[in-house]
């Protein structure tokens, strides 16, 4: 017997059964000839047989033969873990989706095509535009997403501790990866760079946490925004070939004053000053700061200690 | 195609049952282009492998049907595989955050197919999982990437007004559009630049204006080389520059050709300086904690006191 017609065979045997059946039931089931008559080459051939089936996602669950004592291992496919319950796609929402798919690719993730599940993939009569974008998605990151997707704590070391994490949220932003949780201990809200995990993340059990009602969400705000230093709002002069994406980044709630030359006054938040003389250096001799005082002076005093 | 394996074969089969028991008699081809599946291998699954699928004990009355006629092909008795095989917590929602990074710059008129099917998709999450895994590409500011991403397939000319960071000025340009792509979240267009006159590559949120000309252009030039990184391999002028703990970020942040660690956790890094304005951006930041200690002619600290002295001329010093 081929091994495709094995494969099919033993799913159905699975899919069919309503009680978990042994690996003898299932190779007495499967059809004869299908294993060999070797008792231990049949086991071998079973193992990798359901490891592939594992593999592919298909929902085998392992649960002890009713009456048997010691227990026995026995396998199913429960038709409730197996079935979608997605409603179909129509031919266009299929085709958007998967020039959505086409567009943004998950750099390195593994080429296993759900689209064939969703009902195949169609031709589409579209320009052929290259990917927008490649997101990078290495070994931590498909960890992580499974992890969050089906509410697994995960363990990984960060910054030289080991830390154990209920992943609410992965993002990625701004060319990173960032995952917020519930860090177990010390307790607290924290958020990670995905890039800065040493080693292997490990993820325990499915539904090894109830997602809250409020969950820990990534924050990537400019890093002079947070800080220890005490909050000022700094007023900037920012010369007209900087004002458009100053405008844009701020938002026009931001402008506080516009002048006649084509420059605009604009406030902003402080709690790390540092940071924010970072920011406002790069645009060179483009943006002043008007005030307060003490953010201006800081800034002359870093200057002239550098001219 | 290469011949697919025995697993290939039953990850395509599985999807083939259900979408065929749904439907009365779909044709081949149409399978052999949705599924990719080449027609001589479907063929043979259909008829000398699915048709002896079944339960035990295998007698007719436990075999799934197959039949194919006229190109055609019916698929009955199939009970266990009427539904397709459930989608992976995790594929469905890496499928729906790539859906929605596209979603968040796809101009309204044509967002109808992808939002239905979004909405699907989010119909088998669990709650809360909608929002648990998000891809933002860079600023959604929809306008001018409509306007950008019309012009590249359309192959139109745009009129835009673009400050260059590197030499930190700002002007007018006409530009042939050939890529629309997101890179470490910052949207980019790559294109043939008319006062340049060769390839650039320009970041979106930093044309303050743009709007489509009457002009068309032909593909790009394939011979023209676009240079959308900063080159490391010395054709660019480079400064050493020993980096205090603090200052380490600059390794993470920017190419370099080369990175040693030295004593009390400095580190000595090479940096390409692509622009004068970008090396004095960058030694005014870092301040003390960044010190040249190799330069060519007129790239050492004195770029650095020359900005400085520039700023502070700004305020009054």
């Amino acid at each position: 017997m081929k091994k495709l017609e094995r494969m099919l065979n033993l799913v159905t045997a699975m899919l069919a059964t309503e009680r978990p059946l042994s690996r003898q039931e299932l190779r007495y089931r499967v059809g004869a000839g299908a294993y060999s008559d070797n008792d231990e080459s049949f086991r071998r051939t079973f193992e990798r047989d359901k490891e592939e089936l594992r593999s592919m996602g298909l929902p085998l669950s392992l649960e002890p033969v009713p009456g048997t004592d010691p227990p026995v291992d026995g396998y199913r496919i429960r038709p409730g873990d197996y079935e979608t319950d997605l409603p179909s796609l129509t031919p266009d929402e299929l085709a958007a989706l998967h020039l959505a798919s086409n567009l943004v690719r998950l750099r390195d993730a593994p080429r296993s095509d759900p689209f064939w599940r969703l009902g195949g993939i169609l031709q589409v009569d579209s320009p052929d535009v290259g990917a927008v974008a490649e997101v990078p998605a290495g070994e931590a990151v498909r960890q992580l997403m499974t992890a969050t997707a089906e509410r697994r704590i995960v363990t990984f070391e960060y910054n030289g501790r080991n830390r154990t994490v209920e992943p609410h949220s992965l993002v990625f932003t701004r060319g990173r990866w960032y995952l917020a949780g519930h860090d177990q201990g010390p307790a607290g809200s924290r958020q990670f760079r995905v890039d800065r995990i040493d080693g292997s993340v490990v993820a325990g059990e499915a539904d090894g946490f109830a997602r809250p009602g409020d969950p820990v969400e990534v924050n990537v705000q400019p890093a002079w925004r947070y800080g220890e230093d005490q909050l000022l709002l700094a007023r900037l002069l920012v010369h007209e070939r900087h004002v458009p994406w100053m405008v844009d980044f701020l938002g026009e709630e931001a402008v506080l004053d516009r002048m006649e030359e084509g420059s605009v006054i604009v406030g902003e938040s402080v709690r790390n000053r540092a940071a924010f003389r970072s920011f406002v250096l790069t645009f060179l001799d483009g943006v002043e700061i008007l005030g307060p005082e003490e953010l201006r002076s800081d800034m002359v005093q870093w200057l002239e200690a550098l001219r | 195609m290469t011949i697919l394996t025995a697993l290939e074969r039953l990850r395509r089969l599985l999807a083939v049952i259900p979408w065929v028991v749904e439907r009365d008699g779909p044709l081949i081809d149409e399978i052999v282009e949705r599924f990719d599946y080449r027609r001589s291998e479907l063929l043979e699954d259909l008829e000398h492998v699915l048709f002896f699928v079944g339960v035990h004990p295998f007698t007719p009355d436990c075999l799934i049907d197959v039949s194919v006629a006229e190109g055609r092909v019916w698929i009955r008795y199939a009970d266990w595989f009427r539904r397709p095989m459930r989608l992976g917590a995790a594929e469905t929602i890496a499928l729906y955050a790539a859906g929605r990074s596209v979603a968040a710059i796809t101009d309204d008129d044509e967002l109808g197919p992808l939002e239905r099917a979004l909405t699907k998709l989010a119909s088998g999450m669990a709650p809360g999982d909608d929002r648990a895994v998000e891809v933002c590409l860079g600023p959604d500011s929809t306008h001018m990437i409509d306007i950008i991403r019309a012009a590249v397939t359309d192959r139109v000319s745009v009129d835009i007004d673009y400050y260059s960071y590197g030499r930190d000025v700002a002007g007018a340009r006409l530009v042939d559009p050939y890529r629309f792509y997101a890179d470490k979240g910052h949207w980019y267009v790559t294109g043939h630049c008319h006062e340049a006159g060769s390839q650039r590559v320009f970041r979106l949120d930093r044309i303050s204006r743009c709007e489509p000309t009457s002009l068309t252009f032909d593909g790009p030039d394939a011979a023209e080389e676009v240079v959308d990184h900063i080159p490391t391999d010395g054709r660019l002028p480079e400064v050493v520059v020993e980096l205090a703990t603090e200052a380490r970020w600059v390794v993470e942040e920017y190419p370099h050709s080369g990175v040693e660690e030295i004593s009390g956790g400095k580190v000595r890094v090479c940096l390409p300086v692509s622009s004068p304005q970008w090396l004095e951006r960058l030694l005014l930041r870092l301040g003390p904690t960044g010190v040249v200690v190799e330069a060519p002619e007129g790239l050492g600290i004195e770029v650095r006191s020359a900005a400085a002295r520039r700023i502070l001329a700004v305020y009054g010093v």
